[in-house]
């Protein structure tokens, strides 16, 4: 290896064991630290790229151009899983005209007031599906996602989901039912979840996980919203596949990815994309990549 | 899909991606935050005009040489100096008055030395130790072999040695 390049090669770590050894000794290595650690304390001043930017197009005219959402393509898959939904369902309803679907599309959250004037918020993707002639009487819905209740006082309010079941008698509470987990908080008053094997109560700043069909530690919390309310999606022990699933619907973007299997601890915020995927990549080890066109992301 | 560089979303895309980095070798290069910035923007309005002929795979290699072009048109002849602002850091128990004011004069030192660098040494330089460039990156976009990034670090290195030895 070669004189020229010496101490760069020092610097970037790559000089052999005699070169080492030669700058140890002659003192040139001490200097060099005590150098680059004087530089490296210091910083140049910063620039504002969002203001750089309005700078810009305020010299530029902005184009003023309409934003084209796909409704076409939304309205095409969503009836598709309004359906399937509909198919899962028949056993448990008999499969009538008066079957009200709601919808929350990606990057969205829909309120939807219920014939008893309770109100739902639908996360981002979720949907709910009940029969509207029984109600008030029989209080009784679906749920595909996720979604936060506020309910008036009457009859068995009950939520079903694909892992277990959700009933109130006038209360507001966040059920979240994605991929195997059902997890549920309770907001005000009581909150009674079930599945097959087991079932638990639930008070104000109570909740619970049902994970793969078992049930997790009763764990408490302080915040008076869910936390997808609060701009950012939390998430405790979830697989990383569901985080995944969860950015694309806040963001109405694709991922692909190439990732092994892991849990996530962890929150990231909505409305910037660019420091949600760092809230996750960074304490996994991944790298992600943004396209120019935003529309979807690689994560390794 | 069309990557056009006079999309506009496309475009603000670039301008976010790669604004600092310009901003920051034009810096490198003349010491002044406001010229570089004025240079920044005159870089990308030459990019908004011309975007049907630049692709977007271009856009990066394009503007540094219109920028360095820029530059270069300037009047220059002034004196370059850089100004560093010191980052934060708490104070310690042995860090006595005596110490700081020493530490104080290296620093300016290491200022003023890396000002009078020639600027081929200084911009790579900077461009590693600010930017957190790797010499790849740096030969990339300074279109250089990585050898000849060492070697103007190498030199770089040489002359702040000089200026710490003279303690």
């Amino acid at each position: 290896m070669d004189k020229e390049t010496l101490y760069a090669r020092w610097l970037s770590g790559d000089i052999s064991e005699e070169e080492r050894m030669a700058l140890s000794k002659s003192g040139e290595w001490a200097d060099l630290e005590s150098i680059i650690k004087t530089v490296d304390s210091l910083q140049i001043p910063k620039y504002d790229r969002t203001e750089g930017w309005e700078h810009f197009q305020k010299n530029h005219g902005r184009k003023d151009k309409p934003k084209l959402y796909s409704k076409l393509f939304s309205l095409k898959t969503l009836s598709i899983a309004a359906a399937a939904m509909l198919l899962i369902f028949a056993g448990l309803f008999l499969f009538q005209d008066n079957s009200t679907v709601i919808n929350a599309e990606f990057a969205e959250h829909t309120t939807h007031t219920l014939p008893d004037q309770s109100t739902i918020i639908l996360n981002s993707g979720s949907s709910i599906n009940y029969l509207k002639d029984q109600w008030p009487k029989s209080r009784s819905l679906h749920l595909e996602g996720e979604a936060m209740f506020t309910v008036e006082e009457g009859s068995k309010f009950i939520v079903h989901t694909k892992y277990g079941n959700v009933e109130v008698l006038g209360t507001s509470f966040n059920v979240n039912a994605w991929g195997n987990d059902l997890y549920v908080e309770c907001y005000s008053g009581k909150v009674s979840v079930e599945n097959q094997q087991d079932r638990i109560i639930l008070s104000k700043g109570e909740a619970i996980k049902f994970k793969d069909g078992q049930i997790r530690n009763k764990q408490t919390f302080d915040y008076g919203k869910p936390s997808w309310q609060r701009g950012m999606s939390r998430f405790m022990d979830t697989n990383i596949f569901d985080v995944f699933q969860e950015l694309e619907r806040q963001y109405d973007i694709d991922i692909h990815q190439n990732v092994v299997n892991k849990e996530f601890t962890g929150s990231f915020i909505h409305g910037n994309l660019e420091e949600a995927l760092k809230q996750i990549c960074r304490p996994m080890g991944l790298k992600s990549t943004i396209d120019s066109n935003r529309k979807s992301v690689i994560i390794e | 899909m069309s990557k056009n560089v006079c999309n506009e979303e496309i475009f603000k895309s670039i301008f976010m991606d790669l604004s600092d980095n310009i901003r920051n070798f034009i810096y490198y290069k003349c010491g002044n935050v406001a010229q570089a910035e004025d240079l920044v923007q005159e870089a990308f309005s030459k990019l908004w005009q011309n975007c049907e002929k630049v692709s977007l795979s271009k856009a990066k290699s394009y503007l540094y040489t219109i920028s360095n072009n820029m530059f270069l048109n300037e009047v220059a002849h002034r004196k370059i100096v850089l100004k560093f602002e010191q980052r934060h850091h708490t104070i310690q128990d042995k860090e006595t008055p005596e110490f700081l004011l020493e530490k104080e004069e290296f620093r300016q030192r290491i200022e003023q030395a890396i000002s009078s660098l020639p600027e081929n040494q200084r911009l790579v330089f900077l461009l590693n130790r600010f930017d957190k460039k790797t010499y790849k990156e740096i030969a990339e976009d300074l279109n250089l072999s990585v050898k000849a990034v060492e070697k103007r670090m190498h030199n770089a290195l040489k002359v702040l040695r000089k200026v710490h030895s003279k303690v």
